[in-house]
């Protein structure tokens, strides 16, 4: 309030008000109160009442009016009314004007005709200015971006303007605050303003601070362009399975849609688009503020990796009505077992893989699981293929099958390693184990008789968070306590390993370490069949085995890659035998646009920033990007605008102003010179002078009452 | 004429009669001191003429029997005079209700006084009209004129014709204190009426405010009277109050309102006097030039006196007429 009218003695002003109804009080009570007089003949009376009573009413009224105003003026100019703000006294401090102008290009400013509105009030803005003041644009999204720095060219300024466009990014008004500020901080003289034109919406001050607040001398002005009730939905999740098994079940795809408005919407219509085409269509009721899930079955008969989105009905804001996907399909796990020759046992034949081959074959209904087995380590080539690799009690492996193990692993394989009479400890630690084995534990010694039935251990610690033990979870979804180890492999866990089921004495169960990058190996400590345990006869044995492939298999896509508008993707490419050769290769990278991008894998350039990485920044635009490396089958990533963008919520302008607007620091404040403060001075008395010209008022006013009062 | 004492002027305020009552004391005040004021008597030698005798018949009242004339002739004779009076006056009166304005101060049971908007003691216009009346007939009486009385108000009230006796004044008198007033002023038809009744020709004195609506029919009225061959003089009695428009006791507020009422037609209306004085005052002015042009005209002598006229002016008006008359 730049010219606010403040009282030095407020309480003369409302005993001024009280006064002032004294006479319309008066009016009101005599108002109609004539005495009676009988008069001979008022024929006469009758003849001038006619034209005099409107003029004395008239006069009456004028009377009221005028002693109403007279009461009202008295008080008002006892109560010593003053203007708060002296606009001189700024002037004073130089005329110039420093303007920065923030202009919100968040996504959320593509609502309707919003961006075109705020670019038209910068352009008033401008014209506002003189040629001595100056001015700087700023451009702001979830970073500020100063395209015209302060200046008092205009052209560059609106060309800048011109060549605006809002962006997919989210609002993040503190940076463009912060940048204000330091723009407008140094400058010695002239009036410092900051003009924010944007929508004001509540999202972008969410993470503000007591110290972004402005520096006390600068003032803020606020241009809210925003729409006056906004109306928007998006989608704001998307959970996809990052890899469709090949299951009797379809698979579920849920997209959450938000509804940000403050108006129902009926029978909004979702799509799934999977490889540009349309696969299902779901309709929602969504309440304002609220959000509803569409759920998508999804089915493959391949195995690919693919792409998607999800779509919804154009709106006032459609940036955020898609939102993309990658997902991959297979069509079976390869697991891979390694074992000893069938061993003899009275008259039966025994074979280590005995139960897990059933229980494998038997899960096929629900993940389609290829089993494979032999005595010794296939060769890479073959294993390459295998997603798992079991070792079941495998007595001994040369150094070249370890190193084959050793490889696999560090490629991203899955290894399971289960013990029994076979087993040589000491071979393992030596082949696989130590600092850089793969090994999760070193074995120490057997304990337990296989054959006394008597004795046992139960399994009485299971980390029931690990992805393989949260099927298990639940009351009454297997119990692991109830199978009986008769005889179990103590062991100690190496370098980085972790146990992540236990037996009642503290023994470890299954160890798990990961390998490489993406390999990982889990080792049990007892037998996978009957030989030292009851395991395989009790109903958990399937599940937990199933669990225990997926988990190793399907390790490599848990992280389905979603990406966010503005972030760095960083592209892996694997190392192999030859992975000197690879380096320099070539990686091409199309946006959704088709516009192509190409990444020179070479050490030094600004894009490798870690071994085996490249990184990719130029993510502007939400959608679909293909990763394309010579030889290789092209990969995908997707990116998604940041939906919380999308609750299109402002926050009020006034309440900005007091959270921005800085309390003036005496300490640092210049010591005015004195010819300011006799200027300031002289202009308090100005302003607290107003009480002369109302006592001027009120006797020009009783005055005019008396004679107007006294023409009859 | 106009030389009488201030002493006798301070005796002959009405307000100072009103309290006096009786109205034949009033009237022999009024004329006494009336007569006392002037320098010299202009009137005497008015004296009863003798006529003839005439015989007596049966019937004759015995006391007009001459009995000198019988102890020398021993017959009955009745002795007969010229009629004694050279002048027959009329008085008429107007006693519709507006003449009852204001309110008499001189009558304290009257429950109207209250409302009496006069702020000094004021009579009434018939009551002051009574005491002028009152003191022409004693006067005129005393001069030997008869007098005659008639009042009225739409109709012909009472008419008492031109007599010189003293009953007869006595008679006049006590109509005067019974008089009342009534809510209608048609005073054309009663004038034409009395116009007829009045055979011999003498002098009119016409006492009213003059509130008729149709002011045409009344001079009309009076018209014919001065046609009939009769000298007549209109004494239009009015309230200082409706002279003037002023004296309203309003209290500190001069825009004090009040609430008029007609005592006629009882038609209310109201308003603030002083802000339509100007306006009141000359409307009244055209009212009275009206009368004085129309009467002027027809050479009918036009006297507006209020009641706070002291009455012996109005008797000089009343002489200087019957001057011209004789």
């Amino acid at each position: 309030m730049p010219f606010g009218l403040t009282f030095l003695t407020a309480s003369f002003a409302i005993a001024g008000a009280i006064g002032a109804s004294i006479p319309l009080i008066l009016h009101l009570l005599n108002r109609e109160r004539a005495r009676r007089l009988i008069f001979s003949t008022v024929r006469f009376i009758q003849m001038s009442h006619q034209t005099n009573v409107r003029r004395h009413k008239l006069k009456r009224l004028l009377l009221l009016l005028m002693r109403i105003l007279m009461l009202a003026l008295l008080g008002l100019a006892f109560a010593r009314p003053f203007f708060a703000d002296a606009p001189e006294i700024i002037q004073k401090t130089g005329g110039k004007r420093n303007a920065v102008i923030v202009l919100d290009t968040s996504y959320s400013m593509q609502y309707e005709d919003v961006f075109e509105n705020a670019k038209k009030e910068v352009g008033k803005i401008l014209d506002g200015l003189d040629a001595s003041d100056a001015a700087c644009l700023i451009l702001s999204s979830d970073n500020a971006r100063v395209v015209a720095p302060l200046g008092s060219e205009f052209a560059h300024i609106r060309t800048a303007l011109n060549n605006a466009e809002p962006s997919n990014e989210r609002t993040d008004y503190l940076d463009a605050m912060q940048t204000a500020d330091e723009i407008l901080q140094p400058i010695p003289i002239g009036e410092k303003q900051v003009y924010l034109i944007a929508d004001m919406q509540k999202r972008g001050w969410e993470n503000f601070i007591e110290t972004d607040k402005l520096s006390p001398d600068i003032q803020i002005h606020f241009v809210d362009v925003g729409a006056e009730k906004p109306q928007n939905y998006a989608i704001t999740q998307i959970s996809v399975p990052p890899v469709v098994l090949k299951e009797q079940k379809a698979s579920q795809l849920v997209a959450r849609v938000r509804n940000f408005g403050d108006e129902p919407v009926e029978n909004l219509q979702v799509r799934l688009f999977i490889d540009g085409n349309v696969i299902d269509s779901v309709e929602l009721d969504i309440e304002p503020d609220d959000f509803a899930d569409a759920v998508f079955k999804v089915e493959f008969q391949d195995e690919a990796t693919h792409t998607g989105w999800v779509e919804l009905p154009e709106d006032a804001l459609s940036i955020d009505n898609k939102r993309y996907f990658t997902l991959q399909s297979l069509q079976s796990i390869k697991v891979h077992a390694v074992r000893e020759e069938p061993r003899t046992r009275g008259r039966y034949q025994t074979v280590e893989t005995f139960f897990m081959k059933k229980a494998l074959a038997s899960g096929r209904a629900a993940v389609q699981i290829d089993f494979t087995e032999s005595v010794s380590v296939p060769n890479t080539s073959t294993l390459a293929s295998v997603d798992v690799l079991i070792l079941a009690d495998v007595a001994e492996l040369s150094s070249g099958e370890a190193e084959r193990v050793k490889t696999y692993v560090a490629a991203g394989g899955g290894l399971i390693v289960t013990v029994g009479n076979n087993i040589s400890a000491d071979t393992y630690k030596q082949q696989l184990g130590g600092e850089t084995g793969l090994m999760p534990c070193d074995f120490v010694q057997t304990v337990g008789d296989a054959l006394d039935r008597e004795q046992f251990r139960v399994l009485a610690t299971v980390k029931y968070e690990h992805p393989i033990f949260v099927p298990f979870k639940e009351p009454n979804h297997g119990d692991f306590g109830k199978a009986r180890f008769y005889r179990i492999f103590q062991a100690v866990p190496t370098k980085d390993a972790s146990v992540i089921a236990a037996y009642d004495d503290g023994s470890p169960a299954l160890f798990e370490k990961p390998y490489g990058t993406l390999g990982r190996v889990l080792c049990f400590t007892s037998t996978i069949d009957r030989e030292w345990n009851d395991l395989p006869i009790r109903a958990v044995y399937l599940p937990f085995l199933h669990e225990s492939i997926k988990y190793l298999a399907l390790k490599d896509v848990d992280a389905a890659p979603n990406y966010r508008v503005g972030d760095s993707v960083e592209l892996k490419v694997s190392d192999d035998e030859n992975g000197e050769a690879a380096r320099s290769r070539e990686i091409a990278v199309f946006n959704p646009n088709n516009v192509e991008t190409r990444l020179q894998r070479n050490e030094g350039t600004t894009e490798v920033r870690s071994r085996g990485s490249v990184f990719y920044d130029d993510t502007a635009v939400p959608g679909i990007y293909s990763v394309h490396t010579s030889g290789a089958v092209p990969s995908y990533f997707v990116v998604n605008v940041d939906t919380t963008e999308s609750d299109l919520a402002a926050r009020d302008v006034e309440e900005l102003t007091s959270m921005l607007k800085g309390t003036v620091d005496e300490s640092v404040e210049e010591k005015p010179t004195a010819e300011l403060v006799a200027q300031y001075h002289e202009d308090v008395e100005k302003n607290q002078n107003v009480w002369i010209y109302l006592m001027l008022a009120v006797f020009a006013l009783a005055v005019t009452e008396m004679f107007v009062a006294n023409r009859v | 004429m106009q030389q009488h004492s201030t002493v006798g002027r301070t005796f002959l305020d009405p307000t100072i009669l009103a309290r006096i009552g009786n109205l034949e004391l009033i009237a022999k005040f009024v004329v006494e001191g009336f007569i006392s004021g002037l320098h010299k008597s202009p009137y005497h030698g008015f004296s009863v003429e003798f006529s003839q005798y005439r015989q007596y018949m049966p019937g004759d009242d015995p006391k007009h029997i001459d009995w000198k004339a019988y102890a020398r002739t021993d017959r009955y004779y009745i002795k007969q005079f010229e009629e004694e009076t050279n002048l027959n006056c009329y008085l008429l009166l107007d006693t519709s209700e507006s003449m009852a304005h204001p309110v008499d101060d001189a009558q304290p049971n009257d429950a109207a006084t209250a409302e009496n908007g006069a702020g000094t003691p004021s009579l009434s216009k018939l009551r002051y009209s009574s005491f002028l009346i009152a003191s022409l007939a004693y006067f005129m009486a005393k001069q030997r004129d008869a007098v005659g009385f008639a009042y009225f108000d739409d109709v012909l009230r009472q008419y008492l014709p031109a007599r010189s006796s003293t009953s007869h004044l006595h008679s006049i008198l006590l109509t005067l204190e019974t008089l009342e007033t009534t809510k209608n002023t048609r005073m054309g038809t009663p004038l034409h009426q009395i116009a007829e009744r009045l055979t011999k020709r003498g002098l009119v004195l016409f006492i009213s405010d003059l509130y008729d609506e149709n002011h045409e029919e009344v001079i009309a009225g009076l018209e014919h009277l001065r046609y009939e061959g009769h000298e007549v003089i209109v004494f239009h009695v009015l309230a200082e109050q409706e002279l003037e428009f002023t004296n309203f006791e309003t209290g500190r507020s001069s825009e004090a309102l009040i609430r008029f009422i007609d005592s006629e037609n009882d038609a209310e209306i109201i308003t603030t006097p002083q802000a339509i004085q100007e306006s009141y005052l000359s409307n009244f002015n055209d009212f009275l030039d009206t009368y004085r042009l129309a009467l002027r005209q027809a050479d009918i002598d036009y006297n507006i006196i209020t009641t706070a006229t002291p009455i012996d002016l109005a008797l000089a008006s009343y002489l200087a007429k019957r001057q011209g008359v004789l």
